[in-house]
């Protein structure tokens, strides 16, 4: 069984070329992201 | 057969409003010189289909649209002087987690404490009402309390970077309790935005538009 988590993805576009990037997270952007919260009512 | 010229343009119809042909022919295209407004011959009467101040000034304008998937989802470039409001529609899947909301300058998001908002939850299913007021946070809440499965919302924002942009925000995750959700919030510093990053600690799949409200 393999101990290796799921990349954790960003997409990144831009209105003015139209451009989509879609990719890995840095380790600064995935520390700041949220974290998860309970369900309403639990 | 093509018509092709770099140069020049197709010259058809150009009237004014108390010159229109008296004779039309069914799909006959005119323009107006008085009213700037475009027209098209229906068979018994002219209608109107593009242009000018009535209908070009008027409505919803598409600024852009993309899929995505992941935690982050940046969108830049799509807040300018062009509109005064703009409105988000987003559409995605996700994981049980947070949805927050930054503005974007130049691609790095916002963060400083100047969002400031307050809105409620109605869980249909628990029946609860849930409040929510933020003060001086380093992002806005779209879905204060946690999603799952599927979540939808909009959001109207009137871009004032020179002082207070505001917004407006409806949401629903009907997969958590039914919840719907109403806020409002607003950014305090006057920096100056081009986009915004919508984030959450699971992945979220999905699709958003942007559109201008054109200004009238």
């Amino acid at each position: 069984m393999s101990n290796e988590q799921e990349p954790i993805l960003g997409t990144f576009h831009d209105a003015l070329t139209g451009e989509t990037i879609t990719r890995e997270l840095t380790p600064e952007e995935i520390a700041a992201l949220p974290e998860p919260a309970p369900p309403l009512g639990e | 057969m093509a018509i092709s010229n770099n140069n020049t343009g197709i010259r058809t119809g150009v009237c004014t409003s108390t010159t229109r042909p008296t004779a039309p022919y069914e799909g006959q295209h005119i323009y107006e010189t008085d009213t700037d407004l475009t027209y098209i011959w229906g068979g018994s009467a002219w209608q109107q289909v593009s242009g000018g101040t009535a209908v070009g000034n008027s409505g919803l304008v598409y600024v852009t649209s993309t899929t995505f998937t992941g935690s982050t989802v940046d969108v830049s470039n799509c807040f300018t002087s062009t509109y005064d409001t703009y409105r988000i529609v987003c559409r995605f899947s996700v994981g049980t987690s947070y949805l927050r909301y930054n503005l974007l300058a130049s691609g790095s998001p916002i963060v400083g404490g100047s969002y400031y908002s307050a809105g409620f939850q109605i869980a249909a299913i628990v029946g609860t009402l849930n409040a929510s007021v933020q003060a001086a946070t380093t992002f806005y809440n779209v879905f204060a309390n946690s999603m799952a499965a599927d979540a939808f919302f909009t959001q109207d924002i009137n871009y004032f970077p020179t002082a207070r942009s505001m917004w407006t925000t409806v949401g629903v995750n009907p997969s958590n309790a039914d919840t719907e959700t109403r806020s409002g919030g607003y950014h305090s510093s006057g920096t100056t935005f081009d986009g915004f990053r919508l984030t959450s600690g699971a992945t979220m799949t999905g699709k958003l538009q942007v559109y201008g409200y054109r200004k009238a």
